[in-house]
C-alpha cells in the first residue's frame, strides 16, 4: 500500500511529518504497520526555486552562451551563465542556486565560465530528474507564467510528497486507504481526524424507472447505488491526476478517477455503470448460469461455472461482483447517465472467482481482505460528491439499497489479569482504558480489572480476546515486554529417534571424508527424474509423485532416489575441476505405493578420482570399505554385496558389471554400482565415479544395537599369508569359511593383501594373498602348532 | 706387584677402549682385554702360581678390577651407540612444509545442517526436543488446522505446491506441531526441524529452504517467555551482545503475533549492507498460539496455551557464515563445502 503523506493530511493533520517522516515511518513499523521504504519527491531538489529572467544578454566572449540577471525571490539577484537557447526575458524558469545537489550528484558551485562568474544554473527536466524514460530535454525548463518567484521549485511542481511504501499484513485491510492509515495515525499521535464534507442533496432528479434486487444476502450482505445523470466524461482535473499518480495509478477518466479514489482514500471499491447500457431497467445482483459467456472491461472473454457472484440485468452479467466489470456496461466518452455501486461483498466469494480466472485487481484485493459494511453509504455518498463536482450533473433521487440484515457489531470481554498474564507484564488499567478509546472501541462496559468492548465497523479483525492482547501489546509496544524464561516443568524429553541416528550416521560419513550435500526434494532436470524413475521401476517401490504447479517442468517430480542428484552434483564439480572427491546426502526419497505417499530416509554417496592408475573398481573397493565401516559400527551380522548379473532393468546409471544389490541380514536395503561409462560420454567427465545408496528406514530398523564387551585373549596374535588362485568371480565368503572351518577357535581376522589376475594365471581366475591372524584364548600358539595349522588352512583351500 | 700390574693393565684398556670410534673397534678392544683368551683372563690363569694365603686376596683384586672395566665397557659402548645412532639418523629428511596424506582429510557438514543442530543444541537446553514429519501435507495440517480458512487471504503468502487436490508439499514446518499435539500429551516443548517448499526462486529465495519451529504449550504462557527464549537463543546463537526486537506482524496461527529481529550481527547494530543499513536483521517470526490451533488440536483452551516461534535455516545461516547467495546452498559445490569442515 502506498501512503502519500500529502493525501494524508486531507485526512488528519500530519503535516509535521514533511521534514521528519522516519518518525511516522518507525512509529507505523512498531505498530505492526512495516513502512518498507519511504520516498521524498523532494530528493535532489533543495536549493532549486523559481526564478525570473529580469534581463538576458550575449555572453562577451562566447556566442553559444547566454548570460542572464534572475529575480530568485526574496530580493536577491543572481548572475547565471546559460548555453540553452529557449529563454527569454521574463521567462520563468527553474535556477538550482549554490550549494544544490541535483541528481546524480551534481553539485552547483559558483563558477567562472570563460571569464564571466555565474552563481547557479538554470534547469533542464533531465537535470532535475523529471525526463521519462527515451524523453530528450530541449533546452530549459520553461515554467508557467504564474509561477510564484523564489518559491521552492518541488513545492511549485507538487514533487514535495512523501510516499510511504507500507506492509500491509492481511488482518489490517482496513489500512488499505489513506483513511485507515490516517485513522492509525490519529490514534497513534493523537491528532484528530478531519471532518467529511457531506453530500449536497439540495437539487435531485427523478429517477428513471429502474429496480433492484439482491438474490444472494450471504455473499452481499449490502448493495448500494445512486444514479448521476447528464455527467460529462472527460480527462480528470489536475488534483486528480497528480493524487492517483502519486500512488502509482493511472488516470483513466474522471469518472473512473473517482471511483478508484474512493477506493483509495477510504477502502471501499465501487463500480460506475452507464446506466443506459444497463438492459431491462433491472440489476440483479445473483450466481451466474452455468457455461454463460462475459466479457470484462480489459476484454478477456470468460466462461462462468454457475458459481461466481455476478452484478446482471435481465439479459446476462454486466460484472462479476468485486472483480472486475464488463464491456457491454462500462462508462467510456459518450456516456450520459452513470449508476455508481457501493457493496459489501463477502471476502470469500470474491477471492474463489478472482482465483478462478486469475483476475487480481485492486478491487478484489480489498474485497478478499475485507471491507467496511458500515461505511458503505458514506463511501457512495462522497463519490457521488466529487462527481457532481468534477462531471457535473444531477444526483438521481433515490438512494437504492438492499441491506437485508444488519451486522451487530461484536462484543469482547477481556480482563486486566488475562492482558498481563498474556503479555508478561503489568499495564495500568488506566492506560488499558485510554487504548481502547484511542482505538475508538466503544466501552460497553468497564471495571477497573474487566473491560467489555465493541470495535469499530472498520475493525473487523478483532474478534477475541486474544486479538485484544494484541492491541494493548502493540500501542504499549512490544518493546516493553520483559524476557522470562519459562520454568522447566515438563518432564525431559528425548528427540524422535530417526532424527537422532541421522546425526550419528552423518557425524560417521564426515568422519569417513565425506562432505555433506542437501539438495532439493525435487529434481533439477527432467533428466534426473527420468534416470530417478529407472531407478524406482527397477526396485519396484512405488510410482514417482508429480508436483501439480511445479516452477518449470524440471522441477516437477519429487525425488525417489538421491543418486541422480549425486551424479549431476559430480559432473558439476569435475567441470569446475573438483576432480577428486567424496560427497554423501541424507534425504528423503518420495513414492506412491499402496495409495499412500511414503516417505524414506536414505543415504547416498558418491565418490570420484580422475587418477589414472585408479580404475572404477578401486573406487568401488573404497566404497565397500566405507560400507563394511558402517555396518560394523552400527552391529550389523552379516551383510554382503550380491553381484548382478544379466538384468534387462537396470537403471542406465549402473554399470552392467560393476553393479550390486546391498544385502544386510537376508534383506535387500540398497545398491552400489560404478557409473556406466555411456552416461559420462560427451560429458568431458571422467568415468571413475561410483556411488551408493541405502534405504535407512531399513537400516536403522532396530537399532542401535547395544555394544556387548566380548573378553578378549591376552596372548600373542600371529600372523600367516595363504596364497591361493579362484575363480574371478569366486565368493570371498566361501574362501573365508573354508579358513574358519580348518582354523576353528583360533581364526581371529583376515585382510586381503594381494590380488594378481595376469600372467602365468588363468584369464578366469584370480591368485589371492590373505593374511590371516590367529590367536588361542589360553595360550601362546607354538611353532609346531601354527605349521599343523598352516597345512590344515592350506589343505582346506586346495580344493577351491 | 701384581696390583700394579693390574693398574696398568685397566690404564691400557681404557686407552684402547676410549681410542675406539665405533662399537665394532670397542668391542675388538673389549676381547682383547676381557675375551676368554684375554689379558684379564691370562692374569687369572696366572694367579694358580700364588700361594694358598695370596689366592683370595690377589683373585678379590683381580675381579675387581675386571668388573670396573667391565662398567666402563659398557658406558663407553652405551655413548658410541647413541653416537652412531645420532650419525645414523642424522641424514633423515621430512620436509614438514609438504602438504599431509589426502587420505586423511575429514569431511564437511553441510552449513545447513550445522546451524540446525546448533539451533537446537542451543534450544534443547531449554527442554526443547526434535520432533519430525513427511514433506507431504494434507491441505489440513498445513493450512485448516492451522486456522488458515479455505479462501483466506493468509494463504497468499503461502505460494504453495501442490501434490494433487488435497495435498501440499508443506509450507512451513508448523505440521509437525500440529502432529505433536495430536498425538502428545501437554505440556510440550518441541523444535521442528525441516525441509519447506514455497513457489519462488531467486538470489533469496529458494523454492525448497530449511526452518526450525519450536512449540511450548504449559499451562501459563506469555509474550514475555516468547521474548525470554528467542533472546537466550540469539544471543547464544549470534553473541552475547545481540539485541531482540519484536514488531508486530500477522500469522493466522498465532495471536499475538510477532516479527523477530535481531542486531546485525555483521555490523554490530551500526548499519551495513546486509541489514540496508537499518541495523536490525529480520530472522523469523513467532507469536502465542492462536486458541483455534489449539482446539482444532483437541487441547482445551482454557486449560492450556502455547507459544511458537520459527527461524529461517538459510538466512540465520547466511548471517552467520556472510553467504550472499542463497543458491549456494544447492549447488554443492566442492570449494563450497570444504570451507565448513570444522566444527560449530
Amino acid at each position: 500500500m502506498k501512503l502519500s503523506l500529502k493525501w494524508l493530511c486531507d485526512h488528519v493533520d500530519a503535516g509535521e511529518f514533511f521534514d521528519k517522516p522516519e518518525i511516522l515511518s518507525d512509529k507505523l513499523t512498531d505498530v505492526g504497520l512495516e513502512v518498507e521504504d519511504v520516498i521524498r519527491g523532494a530528493e535532489g531538489l533543495e536549493h532549486v526555486v523559481v526564478g525570473k529572467i529580469t534581463k538576458l544578454g550575449k555572453h562577451p566572449d562566447a556566442d553559444k552562451l547566454t548570460y542572464c540577471d534572475l529575480d530568485v525571490g526574496g530580493g536577491e539577484t543572481l548572475n547565471i551563465v546559460c548555453g540553452a537557447k529557449n529563454h527569454k526575458e521574463g521567462d520563468k524558469v527553474v535556477v538550482a542556486k549554490v550549494g544544490a545537489i541535483l541528481p546524480g550528484d551534481f553539485k552547483i558551485k559558483k563558477s567562472k565560465i570563460r571569464g564571466v562568474e555565474s552563481f547557479g544554473m538554470l534547469c533542464s527536466n533531465a537535470e532535475l530528474g523529471l525526463a521519462k524514460e527515451g524523453e530528450k530535454s530541449e533546452g530549459i525548463l520553461i515554467l508557467d507564467k504564474d509561477a510564484e518567484v523564489g518559491q521552492d521549485f518541488a513545492k511549485h511542481a507538487g514533487l514535495d510528497d512523501v510516499i510511504f511504501e507500507i506492509n500491509v499484513t492481511p488482518n489490517r485491510a482496513d489500512c488499505l486507504s489513506h483513511l485507515g492509515l490516517a485513522r492509525e495515525v490519529s490514534s497513534l499521535f493523537k491528532l484528530p481526524l478531519k471532518a467529511r464534507k457531506s453530500l449536497d442533496e439540495s437539487r435531485t432528479k427523478k429517477d428513471v424507472d429502474f429496480t433492484l434486487e439482491l438474490l444472494n444476502s450471504k455473499q452481499c450482505p449490502r448493495y448500494m447505488g445512486r444514479a448521476v445523470y447528464g455527467v460529462k466524461v472527460q480527462e480528470s482535473p489536475e488534483w486528480l491526476k497528480s493524487r492517483l499518480e502519486s500512488v502509482g495509478m493511472n488516470s483513466i477518466n474522471n469518472v473512473v478517477d473517482i471511483t478508484n479514489f474512493i477506493m483509495l482514500d477510504s477502502g471501499q471499491p465501487l463500480h460506475a455503470f452507464d446506466l443506459d447500457k444497463i438492459k431491462g431497467n433491472k440489476l440483479i445482483i445473483s450466481d451466474s448460469k452455468k457455461d454463460e459467456s462475459f466479457t470484462t472491461l480489459d476484454g478477456t472473454e470468460l466462461k462462468l461455472t454457475g458459481e461466481e457472484l455476478t452484478i446482471r440485468n435481465p439479459e446476462g452479467p454486466v460484472a462479476l461482483a468485486g472483480v472486475i466489470g464488463g464491456k457491454n456496461s462500462g462508462v467510456d466518452e459518450n456516456t450520459k447517465n452513470i449508476f455508481i455501486e457501493a457493496a459489501h461483498f463477502v471476502p470469500s466469494s470474491v477471492r474463489r472467482t478472482s482465483r478462478r480466472f486469475g483476475i487480481e485487481t485492486d478491487s478484489c484485493y480489498r474485497f478478499s481482505r475485507g471491507t467496511d459494511e458500515s461505511r458503505v453509504h458514506d463511501c457512495l455518498n462522497e463519490a457521488l460528491s466529487l462527481a457532481l463536482d468534477i462531471a457535473g450533473g444531477e444526483l438521481g433521487e433515490r438512494t437504492f439499497e438492499e441491506y437485508p440484515d444488519k451486522k451487530e457489531a461484536s462484543k469482547i470481554s477481556v480482563s486486566k489479569s488475562y492482558l498481563d498474564d498474556r503479555l508478561g507484564f503489568s499495564v495500568d488499567s488506566k492506560r488499558i482504558e485510554e487504548i481502547f478509546k484511542e482505538l475508538s472501541f466503544k466501552i460497553i462496559s468497564s471495571s477497573s480489572t474487566e473491560w467489555t468492548i465493541s470495535p469499530p465497523g472498520y475493525r473487523w479483525d478483532i474478534e477475541i480476546k486474544e486479538d485484544l492482547v494484541e492491541e494493548i501489546g502493540r500501542i504499549v509496544g512490544y518493546s516493553s515486554i520483559p524476557e522470562i524464561l519459562p520454568e522447566v516443568k515438563s518432564s525431559p524429553q528425548n528427540d524422535v529417534k530417526s532424527f537422532t541416528l541421522n546425526k550419528k550416521l552423518k557425524e560417521q560419513m564426515i568422519a569417513l571424508g565425506f562432505n555433506e550435500a542437501i539438495h532439493y526434494n525435487f529434481y533439477h532436470s527432467k533428466d534426473e527424474a527420468v534416470l530417478g524413475n529407472e531407478i524406482l521401476n527397477w526396485l519396484k517401490s512405488g510410482e514417482s509423485i508429480n508436483i501439480s504447479n511445479p516452477l518449470s517442468e524440471d522441477l516437477a517430480v519429487m525425488r525417489t532416489s538421491l543418486v541422480p542428484q549425486l551424479f549431476s552434483n559430480y559432473v558439476r564439480n569435475f567441470k569446475l575441476g573438483n576432480k577428486v572427491s567424496k560427497v554423501f546426502e541424507s534425504g528423503q526419497s518420495h513414492v506412491f505405493v499402496n495409495n499412500e505417499f511414503k516417505e524414506s530416509g536414505v543415504l547416498s554417496a558418491g565418490i570420484w578420482n580422475d587418477d589414472k592408475n585408479k580404475a572404477p573398481q578401486d573406487l568401488l573397493s573404497d566404497l565397500m570399505g566405507v560400507l563394511e565401516s558402517l555396518m560394523s559400527s552400527w552391529k550389523v551380522g552379516q551383510w554382503r554385496a550380491e553381484s548382478i548379473v544379466k538384468d534387462a532393468l537396470l537403471p542406465s546409471l549402473m554399470h552392467p558389471s560393476l553393479a550390486a544389490r546391498i544385502i544386510s541380514e537376508g534383506k535387500e536395503i540398497g545398491f552400489i554400482s560404478a557409473i556406466h561409462p555411456a552416461k559420462t560420454e560427451g560429458l568431458k567427465v571422467s568415468n571413475n565415479f561410483a556411488f551408493f545408496e541405502i534405504d535407512l528406514n531399513k537400516f536403522f530398523n532396530g537399532k542401535p544395537r547395544p555394544i556387548k564387551y566380548k573378553a578378549f585373549s591376552r596372548h600373542p596374535i600371529v600372523e600367516r599369508d595363504f596364497s591361493v588362485t579362484v575363480k574371478k568371480l569366486h565368493s570371498m565368503d566361501e574362501v573365508v569359511k573354508k579358513i574358519k572351518k580348518a582354523s576353528g577357535k583360533l581364526f581371529v581376522s583376515y585382510a586381503l593383501k594381494d590380488k594378481y589376475s595376469g600372467k602365468g594365471i588363468a584369464e578366469d581366475e584370480v591368485s589371492l594373498t590373505l593374511s590371516v591372524k590367529f590367536q588361542a584364548e589360553d595360550r601362546t600358539l607354538a611353532e609346531e602348532e601354527l605349521k599343523a595349522l598352516q597345512k590344515k588352512v592350506l589343505d582346506s583351500l586346495s580344493g577351491l | 706387584m701384581l696390583s700394579e700390574q693390574l693398574d696398568q693393565l685397566v690404564e691400557d684398556a681404557l686407552g684402547s677402549f676410549k681410542a675406539a670410534t665405533n662399537s665394532k673397534s670397542l668391542y675388538d678392544a673389549k676381547v682383547k682385554y676381557l675375551g676368554k683368551s684375554g689379558k684379564f683372563t691370562e692374569i687369572l690363569k696366572g694367579l694358580g702360581k700364588l700361594s694358598k694365603e695370596e689366592r683370595p686376596a690377589a683373585g678379590k683384586l683381580v675381579n675387581e678390577k675386571k668388573k670396573e672395566l667391565e662398567e666402563a665397557y659398557s658406558q663407553i659402548l652405551s655413548n658410541l651407540e647413541t653416537a652412531e645412532l645420532n650419525k645414523k639418523i642424522e641424514g633423515d629428511f621430512f620436509n614438514f612444509s609438504f602438504p599431509g596424506s589426502s587420505e586423511a582429510q575429514i569431511g564437511s557438514r553441510h552449513p545447513i545442517g550445522l546451524v540446525i543442530e546448533e539451533m537446537i543444541s542451543i534450544l534443547s537446553r531449554l527442554g526443547f526436543a526434535v520432533r519430525t514429519g513427511p514433506h507431504i501435507e494434507s491441505d489440513e495440517k498445513n493450512f485448516s488446522k492451522l486456522n488458515f480458512p479455505k479462501d483466506h487471504p493468509a494463504r497468499d503468502m503461502q505460494d504453495t505446491f501442490y501434490i494433487g487436490k488435497d495435498h501440499v508439499l508443506r509450507t512451513h514446518t508448523s505440521p509437525i506441531q500440529i502432529r505433536t499435539m495430536e498425538t502428545e500429551p501437554p505440556p510440550l516443548r518441541i523444535l521442528a526441524p525441516g525441509s519447506v517448499f514455497r513457489c519462488d526462486s531467486d538470489i533469496s529465495h529458494s523454492p525448497n529452504f530449511y526452518q526450525v519451529e519450536g512449540l511450548y504449550v504449559d499451562k501459563k504462557v506469555s509474550m514475555a517467555h516468547l521474548k525470554g527464549i528467542i533472546g537466550f537463543f540469539v544471543r547464544e546463537f549470534f553473541g552475547e551482545k545481540t539485541k531482540t526486537r519484536f514488531r508486530p506482524s500477522y500469522f493466522p496461527f498465532t495471536e499475538p503475533s510477532a516479527e523477530v529481529d535481531c542486531t546485525c550481527p555483521i555490523c554490530k547494530g551500526k548499519g551495513c549492507r546486509t541489514c540496508s543499513n537499518s541495523g536490525w536483521i529480520e530472522i523469523g517470526g513467532c507469536g502465542l498460539v492462536h486458541p483455534n490451533v489449539l482446539s482444532s488440536c483437541g487441547l482445551d483452551t482454557d486449560k492450556w496455551q502455547g507459544l511458537a516461534f520459527g527461524f529461517g535455516v538459510e538466512r540465520m545461516a547466511m548471517i552467520k557464515f556472510g553467504i550472499s547467495d542463497i543458491r549456494l546452498f544447492n549447488e554443492n559445490l566442492v570449494n563450497f563445502s570444504n570451507q565448513f569442515n570444522g566444527a560449530l
